[in-house]
Order: structure tokens, then sequence, then C-alpha cells
């Protein structure tokens, strides 16, 4: 069994990440009831003695559980997340040490947080993930959840990024990056987020972007729903997407259920590497599969069901059903249509009660509809893993690497060059140590670039399907 | 001390006269013999003798065309002197027949020097224990009933052309993989056959009853197969043990067989060396017997100096011709490339089949006089040339220096056409890019 | 004689403990005297308290597909795996051929060549070594791939023959086509032959056939651990007409493959029902090997569907008619018949010489095993492995979609980052080629 470490940078890193922690407890708290630590449960957990305070001793996989502690890092150069999650439900989990933070925040630069506090810090941060790295079998991916639109997540959480391609270039680097809304009341957001893009473009293995305002217009959507009380689409009370009852956490915090969704995601993307299944994926499976070429490593993400009744005999059309959402615009965490545009990749990744035969036929089904690079006509990638999330019967995730990513890039790049046109509080930057004019253009070709690859790749799209010629033999 | 080190010396001698009768050779003398070889007595020189006779003749036995016995110790002296000359080995009684007309000439301490020779060069030992084993292996003992490679070329060349011979060529693909199936079939049978009578051994070993009488425990047996079998595995091992055990002690033999040469060195090596007249006349006449190997060195000589002049002729056609329309001057240079192939296969080829087959022979024959003939035409090599002249001037030709010479040669040689090889495929890749949608594959590997 | 099993990756370590189940249940059965004792033989030894143990090795990078089949043998309470049997590590080959060939592979090839010269020293006599695996993933094609090289150098002599399994042709794995190609091309020169079932084929048999409306990947592996026990259970063959041959897969090889450019077998299989329509369904062999005979020519992998005006074209007629008309010829063929009354059964259609290619002696052509006792629950079975041009087109899919993902040059960079290059793709590429080349060309 492998392990993962996550690194969660930042206010918005942080309140997904503990969001993911309270969940991952409680999915395995539903499995595992027996309170032995098993293999599942190290994945992400250490079983630690608590009278101890090098956090070890706990006892190997099969042995009772004494006490979890996540394996995990926490970051944030403002005290307010971290200390709160000191004194919240999930204390338990982190020691102190895990906690790196400053009280002064990156005032939403991200040359601060990249070049000032990332000078400071990095040094502490690394060493902390490398003794997070020591308690593991088998380290095998790092998940790291930060926003762009900031000045800590997106300065400090990519030179992290950086800092561990540098000491762990073997072990898979999985970003979750919360991209800011247009509407965002940071107004140096979109500096922040291309400055940030660069580097994610050039250290990351997989990068899954989120948007902020996808994850704004599903929750409304699941409200909406649950408010509106059309027979047959009662919301379950303890659904797993947006309740955070049922877990340690008992308040429920205004972003609870945005940050739900994104905690989710990496549930269910780490499910397959965690617990049992027909068909698993292993975690560096998915960059094998997904990404082509390696800067373009974005992959749109989707989950179903989010707001489906979670009954226990499902008819074959609700499975369906599920299948089609997740190639639907609503269902998507980036404003993007996947279906209208071209696919390079897909992965599919099942939980619970889902056969081979309904895999197959909904691929089929939904094949016709959906256009491949010429390339990679069936470029499918599956899993199979037979425990479902808490309070469903089945789920799927969805992963794309669509060229429709380009859309929310190109939007991105049109609010940073017209901040960028004025110049407008480029002074900030620049007057901090180690950032220079240069950073900017080159993070913006980066990002031109970037587009202009998916671009190329679209124009493919109309182009005539006809297959390379081959090898010949003589005879 | 010295004691010591003689009763060492007695031990590894007597391994290799172990492992030498072990191998089938007859007439293997004593340790004594060689240790009085070493001191050039004369009462060791029959023995010698008969050693170096069958030991030659054992390694000969296949490649030999006079397999009649040499009852005559003329005729042994005859195929003796032959054998020797092929493996390499000039001494004055070999090169010179006038000089020794008979065995009692010959000293104990020659015989064994030319003993050590033959035993260094070209593996002998290994070859015979290859020999040996595979005689004794369960598996060749079956009946070798394969059709010789003459009726399949006949076969092969009577089918006649295109698609029939590619058919018969899958045919006999088809037939010899089956072959070898059932080749391989009968390999696990035979080891099956082998664990089980290990068992059976082994149970009827274990037991206290019989356990005196391991050596009638398969004659207890009905299958007389069996006994035959368990004969060959037990010789087999003979065999093999007495190897393992010489090549443990080797590097003190020829420790011994230094000190054998430094004392024939400071004993008379000027009476020997005296003795040996260089002369072509003779050269070439005793190496009559077998002459492969020279033949094909003065033919890719021969060879070597048509391929320089038909470059040089090609240069000189391409620069005369420069205003000759395209076509008909890539058509000359055309043929000449074809031409210049051709006679690059052939040298490769024959290269190729010296080194494989020869090396050792050609190289420690030291020299021969019609080496001169392309040296001479070469102008580059003039310090070579220089070295080995001198050398001959002189009347003292080294084997070292000449095979130094040699494979310097070979090595310049093969550098050449290294260099030929590449410019040609450059120009086949070359032509080939030209062609749309031809791509080069390399050949179906089995 | 005894075979060994190497089970390899993900694919190979489900495949394996089902047909091992598959032989050890037939087997089992009352009455059955030397054919159940050569059966457990070949397959099984006998521990201490009389427990059947697998002559198996249990090869994966992670441990999970290892442990659910260690616990499933010990569960049947019938036969289990040996408890030093297995060899896993912790992290996948993430799917990656040149992951599992070029790094998990030579790291644990001195483990794992122990565990198999165990298993192997524990035989009287080695038959063989048959490496279960599939061609998709990373650990079974690529360290698979890796060990069927090592184990070639360990036993040159020996028999190998490599059980592959054949990915969907769509969406398992994205790279499965880089996998499969990378995998074919050395396997081809190492193993002794490939015997294949495409996923794609057996799924229909699943679902129309065995009328299975879920159909997991327990139901794929026990239709394939179904074929393959028919072909690897005891039977009377031309060597040994009057008792069970001991040399199972020595004798299978030296009648279907003995020329190296061909050696892709494929499997066909007649009847094969659920349990349920078994018990109201009865055959004859007439009818049975009419219907396989049609299955061969008419290049059709179940007797559904099988396209009855495909007629025999006499051989050295024009090839692109053979081609059109569907027409599937063959190299040589193996008729295994298993059940009641099969000394009745009449081969003689199988012996055509207008079935087979001109130049494969005609003795050599058709051969055919029988056993009296009924395989596997079925009164009456016929088997046909072939080596025909069954596997062409699926194969020629395979390079195809491969080529032109290499083409773009999708994906290779993952690869070279393991140290396969360029011109090993174009290699293998060029391998296969003159595979499908010499298969069309039949």
């Amino acid at each position: 069994m492998t392990q993962s470490v996550v690194v969660q940078v930042g206010q918005c890193g942080n309140q997904v990440g503990c969001r993911f922690w309270d969940l991952a407890l409680r999915e395995h708290a539903h499995v595992n009831k027996k309170g032995i630590y098993d293999e599942a449960l190290s994945s992400f957990f250490q079983n630690v003695d608590p009278r101890r305070s090098d956090g070890a001793g706990g006892g190997a996989p099969g042995s009772r559980i004494s006490a979890l502690r996540a394996r995990a890092v926490l970051v944030d150069m403002e005290e307010g997340v971290l200390s709160e999650v000191l004194q919240g439900p999930l204390r338990q989990l982190f020691s102190s040490t895990q906690l790196i933070s400053d009280v002064s925040g990156s005032g939403n630069n991200w040359a601060v947080g990249h070049h000032s506090y990332g000078g400071v810090y990095g040094e502490q941060i690394v060493e902390q993930v490398r003794r997070a790295a020591e308690h593991c079998d088998c380290l095998q991916c790092f998940f790291i959840i930060h926003s762009m639109g900031g000045g800590t997540g997106s300065g400090l959480g990519t030179r992290v990024l950086k800092l561990l391609e540098d000491e762990f270039p073997d072990v898979c680097r999985l970003v979750t990056a919360v991209y800011p809304s247009a509407e965002d009341d940071v107004i140096t957001s979109p500096y922040n987020s291309v400055l940030a893009m660069r580097e994610l473009t050039e250290h990351a293995d997989c990068v899954l972007p989120v948007e902020n305002q996808s994850l704004v217009d599903i929750v409304s959507k699941i409200q909406h729903m649950a408010h509106s009380g059309k027979p047959g689409s009662v919301i379950k009370k303890d659904c797993t997407i947006i309740s955070g009852q049922g877990g340690v956490s008992r308040t429920e915090k205004p972003f609870d259920a945005m940050n739900n969704i994104v905690a989710n995601l990496l549930l269910n993307i780490t499910s397959s590497a965690r617990f049992e299944g027909s068909l698993n994926v292993d975690l560096n499976e998915i960059a094998m599969n997904l990404v082509p070429f390696p800067r373009l490593h974005y992959l749109v993400s989707s989950l179903t069901p989010l707001y489906t009744l979670a009954d226990v005999n499902i008819p074959t059309r609700r499975l369906d059903q599920m299948f089609t959402d997740a190639f639907s615009k609503d269902h998507q965490l980036m404003r993007a249509d996947p279906k209208h545009s071209l696919y390079l990749a897909c992965a599919l990744m099942l939980r619970g009660n889902v056969q081979l035969s309904d895999l197959r036929r909904n691929i089929e089904r939904l094949r016709p509809a959906l256009s491949f690079v010429q390339w990679n006509n069936e470029g499918w990638k599956t899993g199979l893993c037979s425990v479902p999330p808490v309070g469903h019967s089945h789920s799927l995730l969805a992963l794309a690497n669509n060229t429709c990513v380009k859309s929310s890039f190109t939007e991105l790049r049109e609010r940073f060059v017209k901040i960028y046109r004025k110049k407008a509080h480029l002074h900030h930057y620049l007057g901090v140590d180690g950032m220079e004019v240069g950073g900017f253009n080159e993070a913006l070709s980066s990002l031109s670039t970037l587009i202009d690859e998916y671009s190329q790749l679209d124009s493919t799209r109309t182009a005539p399907t006809q297959d390379p010629p081959r090898l010949n033999i003589a005879t | 001390m010295q004691r010591e080190k003689n009763v060492k010396v007695r031990e590894v001698i007597t391994a290799l006269c172990k492992l030498l009768s072990a191998l089938g050779v007859k007439a293997v003398p004593t340790a004594e013999a060689f240790r009085r070889a070493k001191f050039n007595k004369t009462d060791a020189t029959q023995d010698m003798w008969k050693l170096l006779h069958s030991l030659l003749m054992k390694a000969f036995e296949r490649d030999c065309a006079c397999q009649e016995s040499h009852s005559y110790l003329d005729s042994q002296l005859g195929f003796v002197r032959s054998a020797l000359w092929y493996t390499g080995y000039g001494s004055w009684w070999t090169t010179n027949a006038q000089s020794c007309r008979s065995t009692n000439e010959i000293g104990s301490r020659d015989l064994l020097l030319a003993l050590g020779w033959v035993m260094s060069s070209e593996n002998l030992l290994e070859s015979l224990l290859g020999e040996k084993v595979l005689e004794l292996e369960l598996l060749s003992s079956a009946p070798r009933a394969v059709p010789s490679v003459e009726d399949l070329m006949l076969c092969l060349s009577g089918s006649g052309v295109d698609a029939a011979g590619k058919e018969d060529v899958k045919n006999m693909q088809w037939q010899y993989g089956k072959l070898r199936l059932q080749w391989r079939n009968h390999l696990a049978a035979q080891q099956e056959q082998a664990k089980l009578t290990h068992k059976v051994f082994s149970k009827i070993c274990s037991s206290p009853i019989s356990e005196t009488s391991t050596t009638s425990v398969p004659k207890s047996t009905t299958s007389s197969g069996l006994d035959e079998d368990l004969e060959r595995i037990r010789s087999l091992n003979e065999v093999l043990e007495a190897y393992l055990e010489w090549k443990v002690v080797e590097p003190l033999f020829w420790c011994w067989m230094d000190s054998v040469i430094d004392g024939y060195l400071s004993d008379n090596c000027s009476k020997g060396l005296a003795n040996m007249p260089f002369s072509d006349h003779s050269v070439t006449q005793s190496c009559s017997h077998n002459d492969k190997a020279s033949r094909s060195m003065r033919h890719l000589d021969k060879m070597l100096l048509r391929l320089q002049t038909e470059f040089q002729l090609s240069r000189v056609e391409k620069t005369a011709q420069p205003l000759t329309s395209q076509d008909s001057h890539t058509g000359v240079t055309w043929l000449n490339q074809e031409q210049k192939e051709k006679v690059e296969r052939r040298v490769a080829a024959r290269l190729q089949g010296l080194s494989l087959a020869n090396t050792p022979t050609a190289m420690t024959r030291g020299f021969m006089p019609y080496l001169q003939e392309p040296q001479a035409s070469r102008s580059t090599r003039k310090p070579q040339k220089g070295d080995l002249s001198h050398e001959m001037a002189s009347g003292k030709l080294h084997v070292s220096s000449a095979l130094r010479v040699l494979k310097e040669k070979e090595a310049v040689l093969l550098w050449e056409l290294e260099l030929i090889r590449q410019s040609h495929r450059e120009q086949i890749q070359a032509q080939a890019s030209t062609q749309e949608g031809l791509v080069l594959i390399p050949p179906f590997k089995r | 004689m005894s075979v060994v099993t190497v089970q390899l990756g993900q694919c190979g370590n489900q495949v394996g403990p089902e047909l091992l189940s598959t032989l050890c249940d037939d087997s089992g059965g009352a009455g059955r005297g030397p054919y159940s004792e050569l059966s457990r033989e070949r397959f099984f030894w006998e521990d201490s308290r009389g427990m059947l143990v697998a002559r198996s090795v249990l090869v994966d990078m992670e441990p999970k597909v290892i442990s659910q089949a260690v616990a499933k043998a010990s569960k049947s309470g019938k036969w289990r795996y040996w408890e030093k049997a297995h060899f896993c590590q912790k992290q996948g080959s993430g799917n990656n051929w040149a992951n599992g060939y070029c790094v998990h592979g030579p790291r644990h090839e001195e483990a794992v060549e122990d565990l198999v010269r165990r298993e192997v020293e524990r035989c009287d006599r080695l038959s063989g070594i048959f490496a279960v695996m599939s061609v998709a993933g990373g650990t079974g094609s690529g360290v698979g791939t890796f060990i069927t090289q090592c184990l070639r150098d360990v036993y040159p002599n020996s028999f190998i023959v490599n059980h592959l399994t054949w990915p969907y042709g769509t969406g398992e794995v994205i790279v499965q086509n880089y996998n499969s190609v990378l995998t074919l091309s050395r396997l081809y020169q190492l193993s002794d032959a490939l015997v294949v079932h495409e996923n794609d084929t057996v799924h229909k048999i699943c679902s129309r056939l065995m009328n299975i409306k879920h159909i997991s990947v327990d139901d794929i592996n026990k239709v394939i651990a179904h074929q393959l026990g028919s072909m690897l259970q005891p039977a009377y063959t031309a060597d040994s007409p009057t008792h069970y041959s001991r040399n199972p897969i020595g004798e299978l090889l030296s009648s279907l493959v003995c020329h190296p450019e061909y050696k892709l077998l494929s499997l066909c299989n007649i009847p094969q029902m659920s349990q349920t329509s078994l018990a109201y369904s009865t055959y004859t062999w007439p009818g049975l090997l009419k219907h396989l005979r049609q299955m061969l020519i008419a290049n059709a992998r179940m007797e559904e569907g099988i396209d009855w005006k495909v007629s025999v074209l006499p051989s050295g007629g024009e090839r692109a008619q053979t081609r059109r008309m569907g027409f599937n010829r063959s190299l040589s063929n193996l008729l295994i018949l298993r059940g009641k009354d099969v000394s009745s059964a009449d081969a003689g259609a199988f012996k055509d010489p207008a079935l087979y290619v001109s130049w494969v002696p005609p003795d050599d052509t058709f051969s055919s095993w029988t056993s009296p006792v009924p395989f596997n629950g079925y009164e009456k079975s016929a088997t046909l492995v072939s080596n025909s041009q069954f596997l062409l087109k699926p194969l020629d899919n395979i390079v195809r979609k491969a080529w032109n993902m290499f083409v773009s040059r999708a994906y290779v960079h993952q690869y070279t980052k393991f140290g396969i290059s360029e011109e090993d793709f174009l290699d293998s590429f060029s391998m296969l080629e003159q595979i499908i080349s010499s298969y069309t060309h039949l």
C-alpha cells in the first residue's frame, strides 16, 4: 500500500484540506467499524502513540488504532485559519510541528508568498514534508492544495511545489488549484493566477483546476433542488457533498459546502488507491494515462451524483443518468463544456456497485456525442472501486484532459492583460526581492504558449481524420 | 622449500595427466616424465613424443585428411610436424625437414615446449572437453540421422525459384522448428529420467543395508540402458572433475612452463636459433599440408590491392569526366560502386572467415614473404614496413613483432572497410530518403 | 510432468486463481482415476496434510490483488497457494510498460527467479512454464516481459508459453496499445507460443452465450479459465493414444507452433452456456464439430452469429478474394474433444488440406486430443486451439492505434523517462508489422 502526503497552503488550501480530512475520517469510519488501523487508513493517516511527541509508536497496519495523525503539512502566513484548526474538532489530527504559520500574511501578493516567504519558510516546510515522508512506507504522491488568486496559496504554494520537485523528483505532484472567479474582490488576482500558472505548468505532474464560480453554481443548484420539493428529488440530509454533518465537525461554515465538493474530488480520486476494486487505478496511473504531453496536464473534473436521490436499489436508468451527468456542463468543476470541445483523454473512476458491463455500455452510449483527438480515439481510462462513498451506492468521478480548459485560461489572460497594460499595482510586486518585470512577461508567454498548444490540438478536430501511413513491409 | 615446490608441481602435472587421460588422450606419461623432460633427459623423449603425437592426433582427428594410424615413426614425424606447423609452432625441428630426420634427434624438452605451445594455443583442452561432453551427454546417444547439409542444399536448389522456393524455405523452417521442439521434449524426458534415477539411487543409498554396495545397485536393476546412462554420467563427472581440478592449478603449470623455457633459452638457444634457416622454400613446403589460412591471407591481400586500384581508377574517372552528362556520370560511378561493393563484400567475408577460423593460426605463423607485395604499393605504411623489413633483413624476425604488425594491419584494414561501409550506408540512406514512402526496416530477428 | 504457472500483474493474478480453481474442481470429480491424478500432479503438489498447493508463483508490484488471490484460494478449501510463493511490492508500475520493464523488472529479477526456481525444482519434470499476464497495463506487461526474458535465459530449453489477455478495444488503459506493442514484439522473440484471449471476444461470450446481465471481471476470467483448462487438462494424444499424455505443453507446441514466425494461438470452444441452460441441452458430436469448423473458417470466435456463407477456398487461390470472403486460413489446428462417446466423433472435416497453407507438411496441419472425461460440467465439449488468421485483425487494430498515437508522439515522454527510446518503439513497430504481414500472406 502506498501513502500520500497532503500539503495545504493558504486560507483556501487549509479550508479545503480540513474538509478533506473530516470527510476522509468519516469515510473510513464508515467502512472500518472495528477500529483497526488498516491499509486503507494508512494511505493518509499515521497511527501514533499520543503520549509520544515524535509521531511514532502507534503500531503498524493491522494493529488497533491508538491515535490517528494526518499525513499533512499545513502552511499559512496568517494565524486565523490555522489557530481555528488547532482549536477545532480536527486538532488531534495534527501535531503543532505540522503547522507552519506567520502573522502578517502575503497581502494578496504572489511575489511576497513566492519569494519572501518562500525564502524564509521554504526549508522549514520541506523539512516537515521530509519528516512526513519518513513515516511513509512507500510515498507515492503529494497532494498540494491552494488557491490561485491570493498571495500565500498561489505564491508560497507554487514555491513549495518547486521545492518538492527538487527534493522528491520521483514522487508524483498532484495540485488542486482553486481559481478565482471573474468578480473576485482581490484586484491582483489575475497577476497571482498567471504567475502561479507558469509554475504549475512547469513543475506539476497533474493539476486539477477548480473554479470558484462553478462551485458556487453547483451549491446553489443543490440548494434550489432541496427547497423546491419536487417529488422524487428529495435530497438526503446527510449527503456527503454539501453537508458537514456526520463528520467530526458539527458546525457548518459558509464555504463548507463549496469546500466539501473539492474535498470529495480528492476523496474519489484517491479511493481506488485506498480501497479494493476489480479495476484498480493507482495514483501514478492518472498522469500516465491522462497526460499525453508534459505541459498539457490540466484535468477538468466532474463529480456525480451531486444531487440525485441515493436509493439502495437503483434502476439502470439512474445509473446511466450518472454517466450522462458527468459529461454535462453543469457538473464540471470548471466553467467549461468538455462535450463540445476536444478530448485528449478521459478517465472514469467509479465507486460502489457498478459492474464492468455498465461501464462498457455507457462508454459505448456516450462515445458518439464526444469528440476525441484523432490519435486517441478510444482514450478511456477506467477504474472500479468497490467501496462507495458514504450515503451513496455508487459515484463517478470523471477526469478529462480536454481543450475546453483553454476558454478559462484565455479569460484569465485577458484579465491579466487588462491590468498589466496599465502596469497597475506592479510596484507592489517589483518591490519584492527576487521579483522582476521579466517574470511577468515570461508567465504571460508561458500561458499563451499553453493556450496555443490547446488551440493547435483543437484545430485538428475539423481536419479530415485519416490514419497516417503505416510502416511497410517488403514481401 | 624447493622440495615443497616440487611436490606442488608434481600435483599440478598429475592433474594435467588425469585430465588428458580423461579426455581420451592415449599414452599419457607420468609426472616424472615431464620433470625429466624439463631437463632434456633423453629417456623422457619417447614418452613425450607419444603424448604429443596422440594429443595432436586427438586434436586433428576431424580435420586431418591423413587418418591412417601412424605406425611408422617417419610418418608420425611428418604428421606431428605439419600439425605443429598448422598451430603456428615453429621450432628448428619442425621448420626444417632436413635438419631433423628422426625423432631421436629431438630433445625431450623440445617436445615439452611444443606440447605447451599446443595446449596454450587454440584452447585445445577446452575444445577437447567440449567434444567429450558432447559424446557423453545422454542425448547425443540418440542416432544422428540428420540429413547432411549438402542434401538440404540440393533440395533447396532443386526447388526452383520465387514463390515455390519461398514456400520450401518456410516448409524447412517448420520442419526445423519441429525438430527443435522434439529435441527439447527429449531433453525434458532425459532430465526427468535423471531426476528419478537420482531419487531411486539416493533412496537405496540411504538405506543402511545397501550402503556398502552402491556400485552394485545399478546392476541390480534390470535395465541395461540405465546402466549405460549411469556409466556415462559417471565418466562425464570424472572428466568434468578432472578439468575443474586442472583449472584450479593451471596457473602454476604455466609458471613451471616458464621455467622450462628459461632453461631452454639459457642452455642452448644459440644452437636452436642458428639451426633455423628461414627460407621461403622450406616454409611453403612444410605448410603445404594445410594451407588454407595462408591462401586466404594471400587472397585477401590481392583483393585489397585490386580494391585500391579500382578505387583510384574510379577517382580518376570521376575527375576525368566532370563534363559528361549527369546521367552517364552517375551511371559510371554506380557501376564502379557495384563492383566495389562486390569486392568489398568478398573482402569482408574473407576477413570474417579468416578471423573466425584462422586467426590464431595465421597470426602465430609469424610471417610470410608475400606479405611484402601489398605493403610495397602503399606509401602511407612506411614505418611499419620499415620495421618489418628491417627485422627480416637481420634474419631475426620475432613472432611477436610480426604478430603486432599483422594486427596493426588488420586494424587498419578493418577501419578502412568500416569507412567504405559507412559511406555506402549513407548513400543508401540518402537514396532511400528521396523515395517517398520507403522506410528501411531491419531484418526480422529470430 | 508439471507446469509451473507464473501469474504476473493484476490480470495475471486474477486469471491465474480462476484457472487453478477450474482445474482443481474439474479434477475433483469422483471416479476419474488417472485423469484426476495427472491433472493434480501437473498443477499442484501436496503438502504434509494432503492439501493441494499450486505450482504457482505470484508476482505483482502492489499487494492488493495478490492478497485477494491468496485469500480466494484458501477460502476454496480445496487448494491454496504456497505461503512463500508470492512476490509483491508496494507501488504499481502505473500502467507504464517502461517503468515495469526497465525499473521494476530488473530491480526484482533475482527474487522472482528464486521463486520460480523453487517451484521448478519441486517438479520431477518440468513440462513448461505458463506465464499469465495482460499486455495492457504496466506490471503484467512490462515486468511480465522482463521476467519472461529472465526465465528464457535461465531455462533456455524449457517450454515457455505466455497467456496474454488483450485489452478491450476501448477504455481500460489509454496507453494500452503502446504497452501491447512493446510487450508483443519482445515476447514474440522469447516465448514459444502466445495464447491470446481478447477481452472484447470474451465479453461477448459472457453476454450472448452465458446470458450474464452485469458482466464482472470475474465472469470474464471464468470463461478464459474454462477455455484454458480444456486445453491444459489431460488428454489422449497422437503420441500416447492409450494413456493420458504426460507432456501437454510440449505436444501442444510441436503440433501448432513449429515456425518461429507464427506463434499466435487463439482458442475457441463449444458449447458454452450458463449453468441453467446447460441442464436442458443435449449435443451431438457431428453437430458440435460442424459448428466449430464453421467458426474456424468464418473467423467467428463464438457459436452465435457465425457466417455460414463463408466456404473453404482452395489453397493458392486469389488472396484478395480470400480476404473479401472472410475466409480464415490456418497453419495448424489442434482439436480437443472431451466427454461422452468421444471415440465416435469424426474430425475428418478439419483435415481438409484446403483449410491450410500449402507449405506446412500435411501431417502437421491437424492433430486431435481426446478424453472420455467430461470437462467442467459439460457432457460434451470441443475446444479448438488454432494457429491461424484469427488474431490478425485485432493485432492490426492494436498496431494501427499505437502507430497513430506514436506519429503524434503523444505519451512518448512517459516512456523515454524510463529509458525506452523512440527507436525502441520503431523496432517494436517494425517487428509487429512483420508479423502482421506474415499472417496476412498466408
